[in-house]
């Protein structure tokens, strides 16, 4: 998907219309303007105001609304010297002197592997109040990979991407790191000081940086032109701190790292539109942030990510960025698909609607349509034979009225864990349910029997990589394609979920020590209709 | 003014809508100044969808509003050889926007720290506050959000407004060289931002 794809992508749950509050403000004041034209010349923002006093408050001036988190921050004048947790003797404050703290302090912490994940809680405060009403400030919980990549909830999104593998080879002398910051900025801006700073501040929300480069940030942080220091802040979860500070530009909100006061680790980033008016402040908290073994566990843990949780989470990137289709794209449930299957030397062309509910084969030279509710369906060998129903996994879009209060969609379990041990409610036909036998068989399912693949939430695969015992190999199917194959130790049913190792395709299943491969499979307009006709 | 019968809203012979090009209409409407409310049935609804898009439904009312207000007040000034008026009713409707910059800004911000936008939030069911943005929406609400203003008005224009290059550099007054350096940087920003280690996309359908 390109960029431009994206950004029409982007919001596209706006629609079209919705203009009768600005119509029926248009033609009031329309009237009035009638009636008073040829008198003089009237002002029109004026007489809007008149109108509606609030309609600008609504979002420029959110005085209104004020903050339920008190925010206090005490700027000293004329930044007056303040001896704060700082080494016997230390003068004042300086950006330097903080920089030398946070630097030390960030060589003390431990690097992280790039595919680690890390649990994430923090509280954000959005500024004049969340128009749908939710709560503000916000506590959330979230997942992110140590390198930024994937985030589920977590991690603040900049918009500067350093490949991970790339921040190895950063300048590291403090002003070289500036400028090269300042070239990742194609777009000219001349608020140089601004671009640096943001950059530095999204690089360390956005990713948990290795500790020298860290290092290496603070002392780029008091390198930029204009930045303060400001003591005695506070942050919205209350904490004390000191914060790197960067006055409001014409570009740019007020910019603030507030850092903890005594140790000096990272507490919170923050944005003043307006200094000093509560209403104006964005500020994102980090209220903990530690490794943990998997996506939803808060258990810390400093195990490194498995072979299996690894190609998870590359599944994961790829279908964010690659395969996942825009919800309205999503195949219907009634949508003809056309496979060719591999079974053992045996291929076979399949039709199939998407949810599975109706199945189509030439038996001798005759096209056989089967619906599930038809007599024939008992000697049918469904493709997809047990577990979760299509709408379920594959929920309708879109979802364009408006909300209704406590009317929550069922949707399956969104962490591994969890995820796993619903699967293994549906019966599949495991004697022995050791190794989520009837988890893995469900998922070996969906993917053979349900039309909306390549498509199947990542989530699975990071569950998968979750059952105990599990393996990965690169293996040569029966087809001569390069495979990876998840590999379960269960005693029934399927042993083996391969994935297409170039683009992590679903390639087929184990079972029994057989193969079935999906060698083809492609939307077609109805049973017996070949691809492309 | 002369009277063919009306003289109240709308009541124009039915028709009307379709016959005349906007360019008529606004003449029409300097003798009949109702009739300035077709040029509001006509094109309102896109450019709110445009507004809302980026300042959230509640101020796109008041701005598509007072974006028709001030062409109804310039419309003895509209160039008569311009057949189509939604260049010049975008460019109103982005120079309001403009006066909202801050604003804007700070909602894409918001989007891209929390993954929760309050643009979209009145138009879905989500009930819970569950973060739903993709990590492409929330690098791209990002990028925007540090693109300059005259880069992500013209990105907008052309990709959310539907102007043609020329239609842009028409609502923002600028040559249409501008228009294309402007859109080339702005898209470069944003590939960066999304693709530099994104793979390249993969639209199979088989796996033949």
């Amino acid at each position: 998907m390109n960029e431009m794809e994206e950004l029409t992508r982007f919001r596209a749950e706006v629609p079209d219309g919705g203009t009768a509050r600005a119509e029926e403000i248009f033609r009031t004041a329309l009237q009035k303007e009638l009636s008073s034209e040829r008198h003089s010349a009237p002002r029109f923002r004026n007489r809007l105001r008149e109108l509606r006093p609030a309609w600008r408050a609504a979002i420029a001036v959110p005085l209104a609304l004020g903050l339920a988190a008190g925010v206090t921050v005490a700027l000293l004048p004329g930044t007056a010297p303040e001896h704060r947790g700082g080494a016997p003797g230390a003068g004042p404050l300086t950006a330097t002197l903080l920089a030398d703290r946070a630097a030390a302090a960030a060589l003390t912490s431990p690097a992280v592997p790039a595919e680690q994940w890390i649990y994430e809680q923090t509280e954000h405060t959005f500024p004049g109040g969340r128009p749908a009403g939710g709560p503000n400030p916000s506590v959330q919980n979230g997942w992110m990979t140590a390198d930024g990549r994937l985030t589920n909830g977590a991690g603040v999104i900049g918009d500067v991407v350093v490949p991970y593998d790339k921040l190895g080879s950063l300048p590291a002398s403090p002003a070289e790191l500036n400028k090269y910051l300042r070239s990742l900025d194609p777009v000219a801006n001349d608020d140089t000081s601004s671009v640096e700073f943001s950059t530095i501040m999204e690089l360390m929300l956005m990713m948990v940086l290795p500790p020298s480069l860290e290092a290496e940030m603070y002392h780029a942080l008091a390198l930029i032109p204009g930045v303060q220091v400001k003591d005695h802040v506070t942050d919205i979860a209350g904490r004390a701190g000191v914060a790197f500070l960067l006055p409001p530009t014409k570009q740019s909100e007020q910019l603030e790292l507030i850092l903890d006061a005594s140790d000096y680790h990272l507490l919170a980033q923050a944005s003043w539109d307006n200094p000093g008016n509560p209403a104006t402040l964005s500020e994102t908290a980090i209220l903990h942030q530690y490794p943990v073994a998997e996506l939803g566990s808060t258990q810390p843990s400093t195990a490194p990510p498995s072979a299996a949780e690894v190609i998870g989470e590359r599944i994961d990137y790829s279908q964010e960025w690659t395969t996942r289709p825009r919800p309205a794209e999503q195949v219907k449930p009634g949508q003809w698909l056309y496979r060719e299957l591999r079974a053992g030397a045996k291929d076979q062309e399949v039709w199939a609607t998407a949810d599975d509910s109706a199945q189509a084969e030439y038996v001798n030279g005759t096209l056989r349509v089967c619906q599930r509710t038809d007599p024939c369906a008992a000697a049918e060998q469904w493709l997809m034979p047990a577990g979760p129903s299509f709408t379920l996994i594959y929920p309708r879009y879109p979802r364009l009225t408006p909300r209704k209060a406590g009317k929550a969609l069922p949707t399956l379990p969104e962490y591994p864990r969890p995820l796993l041990d619903k699967l293994n409610t549906y019966g599949t036909g495991c004697a022995n349910v050791r190794g989520d036998c009837n988890a893995v068989n469900v998922a070996a399912n969906v993917l053979t029997g349900y039309g909306n693949y390549p498509w199947l939430d990542a989530t699975w695969f990071l569950a998968l990589a979750d059952v105990p015992g599990v393996t990965i190999q690169h293996v040569t199917d029966q087809a001569g394609r390069a495979d990876i194959e998840f590999g379960f130790p269960a005693l029934d049913g399927v042993t083996g979920i391969l994935l297409d190792a170039g683009n992590y395709h679903f390639a087929g299943y184990v079972k029994g020590g057989a193969q079935t491969l999906l060698l083809k499979q492609a939307l077609v307009s109805g049973p017996g209709v070949l691809p492309g006709k | 003014m002369t009277d063919q019968g009306r003289g109240v809203w709308g009541v124009r012979p039915p028709g009307i809508d379709d016959e005349l090009d906007d360019a008529a209409v606004i003449q029409l409407s300097r003798r009949e100044p109702e009739q300035f409310t077709l040029l509001f049935r006509r094109h309102a609804p896109h450019i709110q969808r445009y507004v809302a898009r980026r300042l959230g439904p509640d101020a796109a009312d008041d701005i598509v509003a007072e974006t028709f207000l001030l062409a109804f007040r310039q419309r003895d000034r509209y160039d008569q050889d311009r057949p189509d008026a939604r260049p010049w009713l975008y460019g109103i409707a982005t120079n309001l926007i403009g006066r909202h910059r801050r604003a804007e800004v700070r909602l894409y911000r918001a989007l891209a720290r929390t993954g929760a936008d309050p643009v979209v939030e009145p138009f879905t069911d989500r009930v819970d506050d569950r973060v739903s943005a993709s990590t492409a929406a929330r690098r791209l609400a990002a990028a925007l959000a540090r693109l300059s203003a005259e880069y992500r008005d013209t990105l907008l224009l052309v990709t959310w407004g539907d102007l043609s290059y020329d239609e842009a550099a028409t609502a923002l007054g600028v040559p249409v060289g501008t228009v294309r350096s402007r859109l080339s940087r702005a898209r470069s920003r944003l590939r960066r931002t999304l693709g530099e280690t994104n793979p390249a996309a993969l639209h199979e359908e088989s796996r033949a």
